[in-house]
């Protein structure tokens, strides 16, 4: 698989890189052409000082690297799909793949916080997929960041969410325990939203595969 | 240490308060009648659970349930319950007491239970009571004030009544037939007994109390005079039957006709299906015929009869029927023409002594049997009773204060139902209350035929199951909150359970009734093989074989 810049690097879960960040997200280069973590994921930016930010993937984009050029249609004949990327080796550096991810948490020092950080995290600076005792770690706690994706602009919001909770239960291990404890917290925020609580609980109750 | 059920969500004084119960706590160990506390800021309040309520936040939720078995709706279902689907807990505030722990100087008074004036404020904690509670609310069995009736329905800790105060007003017993009224009676009785708190007589109809008798199981249970030994003497109008069954009585009680009054035949209207006439002409007849009346209206042939009639100017028929009437009290065994010594006066000196007594009926059981000698006896009592209490208002030396009296009638609405109480003993009792130190022991079944006047004087009630609903609106009488206790009583089990409300316990409470079996015997100091074996020689020596 070809790599966005970062040919040899190797550091686990290292996913990307900060190109736009701001106090309630941040947009993020994918390391590799389609290699975004899954939406829902945990993701981490640290900086240099002991401030961690946390965020959510909401949004995942490949397209273009100029902003102003679109792909076009490069098929022709029974060159479909992989083939055309094996006739096209410039694809992987005129294209690249981004992600959006919701700021949901920040550690400073020992102590994790479930609303948003004093700064947002640095340009340019690596952004990881959270190890599952992170996301272990984040979630045991509280389940307050729910209410952030719950209210999340521009994106789809009940997804996203059924996403993260799979996501969650999945990669923790936790499983049901999680679903239910995660369950009574959306209960408690949607009381007043029946038709959604239920449309994002059936969503959150099919399996995901951990990639 | 106290388990939460949840949080105090809103109410008021007069309507009870609502609490929400928390997601932890199962729904179905929350029953009626629960005993629990709330911790306010400044006093601790005890409360009854009257009602158990399903609530949603949400109406939706309602509207389209999550009622499929697959494993979506089940899961939703686990994530609703507690948070959308939630259960209220409606509570009756009975008792206040100071909260020790909070941070405030207070009054005497406040130190002890006193009826719930305010309510806790939003969100305080709603928990089970404890023992410490209960005891601080009930008091201790200690033998002497207070004495264990039951336990609440779902705790084993002790419910107790403050025997004091019982018997300073009339009580009454109810539950309707086969609820185990005659066990709680007994139970009761022991524990005034043990206690010393008053000097009972017992009509016993049914001739259960004094000796052994059968449960519903078919076991032998034991009488007073088996467990208390000399301290209960039994007397009986039936000697041969009580002898049948191996009991052996102090005495036979005899009634000379000389010793029934007028007021004695106007209880007997009903049984003797008298005319509204003749108690005036019964009236007439000791007016002018001497305390030897009932005797010589008898003896009077047609003539006499007709002669008296128009010398007095009393009804020729009234008297002629009131005279074939009489006859039926004439043919009663225990009713004798005259009597060289009344047998009245041994019980009555018995009493005087501080000496329980039991009176069985034997085999007669039949109301009029039952209802007269009751009455001749209750109406001498009570003469004497009232003359005491005079004289120590007199001297007031305590010395001379009278032992107080408590006289347990069964079928009790036989003597105070709203025509008897007006004119009977039995009915002045029960209204004078504790002024002339005698009280009633009221048991029965159909509370609703007494009077309400009655009713309303009655201090302690004990009620086992009830259904008609006459009946419920009778123990309600005069007792304020009712309608949260309705609730409660319709809900008691057939059997070993009942509630307590009034003057001896500090709140309503719903108990299962203490067992009245050999726990229970050791429990009040008998049944000791040798106490037994001694008191039964005593026994002889006292009363002899015969």
């Amino acid at each position: 698989m070809t790599r966005n810049g970062f040919v040899d690097h190797q550091e686990p879960g290292l996913s990307g890189e900060v190109v736009e960040a701001s106090t309630g997200d941040f947009l993020a280069q994918s390391l590799e052409l389609d290699g975004a973590p899954p939406f829902g994921a945990f993701v981490e930016v640290a900086g240099d000082d002991a401030l961690t930010v946390y965020a959510v993937v909401a949004h995942v984009q490949t397209a273009g690297i100029d902003p102003g050029s679109r792909a076009i249609m490069r098929g022709h004949g029974d060159v479909r799909d992989e083939r055309i990327y094996q006739e096209n080796p410039d694809l992987p550096l005129v294209l690249r793949t981004t992600f959006r991810a919701l700021v949901v948490g920040f550690a400073d020092g020992q102590r994790l916080h479930q609303f948003l950080p004093p700064r947002p995290p640095r340009l340019h600076y690596s952004v990881f997929t959270c190890p599952p005792r992170t996301v272990k770690r984040f979630t045991r706690e509280s389940l307050d960041y729910l209410q952030a994706l719950l209210t999340a602009p521009e994106v789809p919001s009940d997804e996203l969410l059924a996403a993260n909770l799979r996501y969650v239960s999945t990669t923790t291990g936790d499983g049901q325990e999680f679903l239910e404890r995660a369950g009574r917290e959306l209960a408690q925020l949607l009381r007043a939203d029946y038709a959604r609580l239920t449309a994002i609980l059936r969503r959150c109750l099919a399996p995901v595969e951990v990639p | 240490m106290t388990s939460r059920l949840g949080l105090l969500v809103a109410g008021s004084v007069a309507e009870g308060l609502s609490a929400r119960l928390d997601p932890a706590v199962p729904i179905e160990d929350v029953r009626l009648g629960k005993f629990v506390k709330i911790v306010g800021q400044k006093y601790e309040y005890f409360c009854l659970v009257t009602d158990v309520q399903l609530d949603s936040a949400n109406n939706d939720v309602l509207r389209d349930p999550p009622g499929d078995p697959n494993k979506v709706d089940a899961f939703l279902r686990q994530v609703l319950s507690g948070t959308t689907t939630y259960a209220l807990v409606k509570l009756k505030p009975e008792l206040m007491l100071a909260n020790l722990a909070a941070d405030v100087e207070f009054e005497e008074a406040d130190l002890v239970p006193r009826p719930a004036r305010t309510i806790p404020p939003h969100f305080s904690n709603v928990s089970e009571a404890t023992l410490t509670d209960f005891e601080r609310v009930f008091g201790r069995d200690d033998g002497k004030n207070h004495f264990q009736i039951g336990q609440p329905i779902d705790m084993e800790v002790p419910v107790c009544l403050d025997l004091r105060r019982f018997v300073e007003r009339s009580n009454g017993i109810f539950g309707k037939s086969g609820t185990g009224k005659s066990f709680l009676t007994r139970l009761i009785l022991c524990g005034v007994i043990k206690a010393q708190a008053a000097v009972n007589l017992i009509f016993d109809m049914h001739s259960e109390y004094g000796w052994s008798a059968k449960n519903e199981e078919g076991t032998e249970v034991k009488g007073l005079s088996q467990l208390f030994g000399g301290r209960v003497a039994v007397y009986t109008l039936d000697m041969e039957s009580s002898r049948g069954r191996g009991v052996k009585p102090a005495g036979e009680i005899k009634i000379a006709l000389r010793e029934i009054s007028v007021a004695d035949i106007a209880l007997l209207q009903d049984e003797l299906r008298l005319h509204r006439t003749a108690v005036e002409s019964a009236a007439l007849c000791e007016d002018k015929l001497g305390a030897d009346w009932v005797a010589r209206l008898l003896d009077m042939n047609g003539e006499e009869l007709t002669d008296f009639a128009n010398l007095e100017g009393g009804n020729h028929a009234s008297l002629s029927a009131l005279r074939s009437k009489l006859r039926l009290i004439d043919r009663l065994p225990f009713v004798e023409r005259s009597l060289e010594r009344s047998t009245l006066d041994q019980v009555i000196a018995q009493l005087e002594r501080g000496q329980h007594v039991v009176l069985e009926f034997g085999r007669q059981r039949n109301l009029l049997a039952y209802i007269l000698a009751a009455n001749v006896i209750t109406r001498r009592l009570h003469e004497l009773w009232v003359k005491k209490t005079e004289h120590y208002w007199n001297t007031k030396d305590e010395a001379d204060r009278p032992r107080p009296l408590m006289i347990t009638i069964e079928e009790a609405h036989k003597f105070l139902n709203s025509d008897a109480a007006r004119q009977t003993t039995f009915g002045t009792i029960a209204r004078e209350l504790r002024k002339f130190y005698v009280t009633l022991l009221v048991v029965d079944q159909r509370p609703s035929g007494i009077d309400a006047e009655v009713l309303s004087q009655i201090g302690t009630r004990i009620t086992c199951q009830l259904n008609d609903e006459r009946d419920i609106d009778a123990i309600f009488t005069g007792v304020s909150g009712g309608s949260h206790l309705r609730t409660v009583l319709a809900t008691l089990d057939s059997r070993e359970q009942a509630l307590v409300l009034g003057h001896a316990v500090p709140m309503p409470m719903m108990v299962r009734t203490r067992k009245y079996d050999p726990v229970f015997y050791a429990a009040i100091g008998a049944d000791i093989p040798e106490v037994v074996f001694a008191r039964s020689r005593r026994y002889e020596e006292i009363f002899g074989d015969e």
